[in-house]
């Protein structure tokens, strides 16, 4: 009995022990067990405050940027400048004749609502935020009208490859709602538009992010200027493809004015940022086709590099001058994902080289005239050149492939841009409007020689009267002029044209063109000058839209496949010229 | 227990007796049934008995060891009635014996109703199986199979026979032409079949042993057409000696040399090197102009067909007149302006424009040279000729001035030295895209290397365009 007592005893000061260990074990596992996860956040964490705002922003941006081939393919190959390769898969060929199953990732609208979600999100959060003041009103304003543009910009995108898409705008848990027509209703492209339009004109701020923002900083080695959106070009962009010319041309103006763009007046950059500059041809120190001082007549001459003449704005790194052209640029870059899907698509050498020029496109660069008599465009052979014997993209290579041999500088550094909008896309959009507007004139002068040369006279030493279109109503009214005698500097006194820019001879004189055929003109223009950044197949269906006539478009991309000999072309044609111009909308 | 047992017994044995029942249908299912493809090719024509000529010829030669072999072959064997006419003088000589099997077997299988091709023989030459027809014999009896591949009866047996280059090499009746040919024949040395035997000290180059490296090739064959590929297809024309004389007196003049060996050379040259085309051509098949590889139409009169050989590849027709038109064996010589071998100095670069056009009167890209306010005087573009034969010349320029209205320069064309005068200088007038005549040079005697100037204005002027030299092309036509 005592024995068993003992052992009773001694049992229970072990079990006590036991116990007392396992308690102590147990309060002090609590810290550890309910430790917040390092890799992801909940709830809580994040809208606190304006740096998680900025996240939030930047997170938006970071997933954008993966539709960057998604948006190139279907805007470049179903259009009549990009032909697939030899070695393209079913989809790209598929894309090229206008032919997509449901299976095919590039007809496929996910990715665009996917993201259209996370800005809904973001834009709930963000007023969320605003009402507990968590960040000031003036950091809500720039935040909340960037990421409601992304979501506009990612709106017209779907209009313009679907035509007809369900609209949403509240956060949903599920992104297979969307479906969910009764919530939902598709809206065709005009009423999608002006939702858009009322949407966007109401955001309450239209400028770049301030200077002193914490958004303009660097990441991963890169500025943030020039990662944003730019909301005066959207705007711009809304209302042209809804026909308001006059306001569109008005959105366009503010962006190239660069008023309230942190530009001082009078300095360089005020007068440079796009404006589309005039040649330095003593320095070639520009973004302009020219040939070394006094050699302009030598084809070997031509100053074709990454740091001098229109070659170099894809190649540059961000300096001044990259900055008077570039207005919307996204960078792909070998230290972060996602990988640059531009090189897979383009190179011959370390990508697959799915796509290629079309022969159209290559015939269109060779039919021009250069100033100095040359029988072609030289933009046409810095956008693409042969390479191994084959016919490369180049616009999107210029960081990959080394300077002068063209190889890989090296193979698995994949660095890249994309390129989303620039100063001479502006300018092209802006004389689209204007010449619509009925100031013919004007959308000559940007598309041809500049306003000062346009609107000159030769040998008139007082340009007083000259070199302006101040008797013109705002948003055509500009003041180009450049004299001595009195003296004139003034504020577009530097502006070349897209053509001035390229070296080219001017088109036909603007008195003999039609509002037709100048427009005709723009449109070609934006071929030889804008190739492959993603313009052409919007720019082709919004003229086929406004005039009500699918051959615009369908015998462009008709003798883009005759000429590459692809025996689609026939039926590609007719079903354009039945107006189907759009991708099927399929989940 | 027990139950189990017993019925896994009774399984095995079912399984057992399966095994044994099925055997023999086993061994049944992949049986030889066609008694044809129990033989090989050459058991296969032995047990033939129209082919028992041909099976003999078969073991003479050797060729039975090689068709009974795994590999795969074709043979097209003439009957006995065929072979009756054959020579025995072939049969006799054991080498002429193998080149004639050989010219009726090939490698791999070729069954009646493929594509018509031309078939390499194992004797090295092609013979055309086209339907049902071998070279110029009918098949009999066709696709008659053996394990290791195919035999067709013919009812023709097929020579071998020279090709195009053995024919000239072995005929003794057209010795002109026979020697011009010969005469290109030179030794050449191929190191990659020599063996090195030393290593030269002060030089480091090898040294070889030459002995089974040195061969001889012909610059004919190199140059013009090589008819001794029996992979392809031509049409020699060869020419009796009248017909070769005739020509060649026609030619000789343009290629005045000092050296009459060499004038010889040359000018034999000149007169065949437009004598063998690409393809095959029977008489009734030639047009009345064909144009050879250098672009030189080639007259062909028909009537003056003195005799047509059919070779391994292609035609050999003997001609007594082949009566070339001499304006199209002197076609006109183009120097490129765009494309100078020197300039008077190396230092004038940055006032040279190499330059593209379009020529509004062709409609044509034209590609030219533009040199302005160089400052030099009498500076010069020099261009090297080759290959120039005799005669006088007309000479012309497309000198293209789309830059200035004033001053209108002067340039001048000198032949051979820069202070020839024999050609006036030329103002080169604004806007003119024609050619301007410049006049007449002769040229004495045939020039490997020629040289051609053009000399821009005198004075040193650096502004105002007055030195200027500007040149898309120059023609040289013959003036006969």
């Amino acid at each position: 009995m005592k024995f068993m007592k003992f052992i009773l005893k001694k049992s229970v000061k072990k079990i006590s022990a036991l116990v007392i260990l396992c308690c102590v074990f147990s309060v002090s596992c609590n810290k550890i067990l309910n430790k917040d996860p390092e890799t992801s956040l909940d709830g809580k964490q994040v809208y606190r405050n304006v740096f998680d705002a900025d996240a939030a922003v930047l997170g938006v941006y970071g997933k954008f940027v993966k539709l960057a081939k998604q948006y190139v393919v279907l805007n470049e190959l179903r259009a009549d400048l990009m032909e697939v390769t030899d070695n393209a898969d079913k989809d790209l060929r598929e894309v090229n004749t206008h032919s997509t199953t449901q299976t095919n990732p590039y007809a496929d609208p996910k990715a665009f609502y996917s993201l259209i979600n996370d800005c809904n999100d973001v834009l709930k959060n963000f007023n969320i935020m605003l009402k507990d003041n968590k960040f000031k009103l003036s950091e809500y304003q720039q935040r909340y009208s960037d990421i409601g543009c992304i979501r506009s910009w990612l709106y017209l995108q779907l209009g313009i490859q679907y035509g007809t898409v369900p609209y949403v705008t509240d956060a949903l848990e599920n992104i297979n709602a969307v479906r969910d027509t009764s919530n939902y209703p598709l809206l065709p492209f005009k009423q999608l538009l002006d939702s858009l339009i009322t949407f966007t004109t109401a955001l309450p701020y239209q400028l770049p992010y301030a200077p002193s923002s914490s958004l303009i900083t660097t990441v991963d080695n890169t500025t943030t200027n020039s990662f944003f959106i730019e909301k005066n070009g959207l705007l711009g962009d809304l209302n042209l493809w809804r026909g308001n010319y006059t306001t569109a041309a008005t959105y366009y103006r503010a962006l190239m004015e660069g008023s309230g763009y942190f530009l001082p007046p009078a300095t360089d950059r005020f007068y440079n940022n796009f404006k589309v500059k005039y040649a330095e041809v003593a320095t070639n120190s520009d973004l302009s086709v020219g040939y070394i001082r006094y050699k302009e007549n030598d084809i070997n001459s031509i100053v074709d590099n990454n740091s001098q003449g229109w070659r170099s704005m894809f190649a540059r790194g961000k300096d001044d001058l990259w900055n008077t052209e570039m207005i919307w640029v996204l960078p792909f870059s070998s230290n972060f994902s996602p990988v640059d899907p531009f090189i897979e698509l383009f190179s011959n050498n370390g990508g697959k080289y799915l796509v290629k020029p079309s022969k159209q496109a290559m015939d269109n660069w060779n039919s021009q005239v250069q100033t100095n008599k040359f029988p072609y465009d030289a933009r046409g052979g810095m956008t693409w050149r042969t390479i191994n014997g084959q016919p490369v993209i180049m616009k999107y290579l210029y960081n990959y492939l080394s300077e002068g041999t063209l190889l890989p500088i090296s193979i698995l550094q994949k660095n890249g841009q994309w390129f989303l909008n620039r100063a001479a896309a502006v300018h092209l959009h802006f004389a689209e409007a204007a010449n619509r507007d009925g100031w013919k004139k004007l959308a000559y002068a940007f598309v041809n020689k500049g306003i000062s040369n346009t609107f000159d006279t030769a040998g008139a030493t007082d340009v007083t009267n000259l070199e302006n279109t101040l008797s013109y109503p705002a948003p055509y009214n500009f003041d180009a002029r450049n004299g001595e005698v009195p003296r004139y500097r003034s504020d577009w006194y530097r502006n070349a044209g897209i053509r001035g820019r390229a070296a080219l001879v001017s088109t036909l004189a603007t008195d003999s063109l039609s509002t037709i055929d100048m427009e005709n003109s723009i449109i070609n223009e934006g071929a030889l000058e804008l190739a492959y950044e993603g313009y052409r197949w919007s720019d082709l269906l919004r003229i086929a839209l406004r005039r009500d006539d699918p051959s615009f478009i369908a015998d462009k991309v008709y003798n883009k496949l005759l000429k590459d000999g692809n025996p689609a072309a026939a039926t590609v044609r007719a079903k354009l010229m039945n107006r189907e111009y759009y991708l099927p909308f399929k989940w | 227990m027990c139950k189990k047992r017993y019925s896994l017994c009774l399984l095995l044995l079912i399984a057992a007796g399966y095994i044994v029942g099925c055997n023999k249908k086993w061994d049944n299912h992949n049986a030889i049934t066609d008694p044809s493809i129990s033989n090989n090719l050459y058991q296969a024509i032995k047990k033939n008995d129209n082919l028992t000529k041909f099976s003999d010829l078969l073991v003479k030669s050797g060729y039975d060891k090689i068709i009974a072999a795994s590999k795969s072959y074709t043979v097209w064997a003439p009957t006995n009635l065929a072979l009756a006419s054959l020579d025995p003088a072939i049969v006799n000589d054991s080498a002429k014996l193998k080149a004639f099997v050989g010219n009726h077997i090939a490698n791999l299988t070729y069954p009646t109703g493929g594509v018509d091709q031309r078939v390499p023989m194992l004797n090295g030459k092609y013979n055309l199986f086209e339907g049902s027809k071998f070279d110029s014999a009918n098949i009999v009896s066709a696709n008659n199979y053996a394990i290791n591949g195919v035999y067709h009866v013919i009812d023709k047996f097929i020579p071998r026979r020279d090709n195009c280059w053995e024919f000239v090499n072995n005929t003794t009746d057209y010795p002109l032409f026979k020697t011009a040919l010969t005469n290109l024949n030179y030794t050449f040395f191929d190191s990659t079949k020599a063996t090195q035997i030393a290593t030269d000290r002060l030089t480091g180059n090898p040294v070889w042993d030459s002995t089974n490296a040195i061969f001889i090739r012909n610059s004919f064959l190199d140059k013009v057409q090589n008819i001794s590929d029996e992979s392809n297809e031509y049409t020699l024309i060869v020419l009796t000696d009248g017909a070769f004389t005739h020509e060649y007196n026609k030619l000789s003049p343009w290629f005045a040399t000092n050296n009459p060996d060499s004038t010889m050379s040359l000018a034999s040259y000149s007169l065949i090197k437009d004598l063998a085309i690409k393809g095959s051509y029977t008489a009734a098949q030639l047009p009345d102009t064909l144009l050879s590889s250098f672009g030189v139409k080639i007259p062909i009169d028909k009537s003056k067909i003195i005799a047509s050989y059919k070779t391994s590849n292609g035609y050999v027709h003997v001609m007594s007149q082949v009566d070339f038109n001499l304006t199209d064996k002197f076609p006109p010589i183009i120097i490129q302006g765009e494309n100078p071998t020197s300039f008077a100095t190396t230092d004038r670069g940055f006032y040279t424009y190499y330059r593209e056009g379009t020529n509004p009167n062709t409609g044509l890209v034209f590609y030219d040279i533009l040199m302005q306010n160089y400052g030099y005087s009498n500076y010069y573009i020099k261009y090297i000729l080759n290959a120039i034969p005799a005669m006088r010349y007309n000479a012309s320029w497309v000198a293209i001035n789309d830059v200035q209205k004033t001053p209108l320069w002067t340039q001048r064309l000198a032949i051979g030295n820069l202070q020839d005068t024999t050609l006036p200088a030329q103002i080169v007038a604004y806007k003119n895209y024609n050619e301007v005549a410049l006049g007449k040079f002769e040229v004495l005697s045939y020039r490997s290397k020629f040289s051609l100037y053009v000399i821009g204005p005198s004075g040193s002027s650096t502004t105002g365009g007055n030195n200027s030299i500007s040149l898309d092309y120059i023609k040289l036509t013959p003036a006969f």
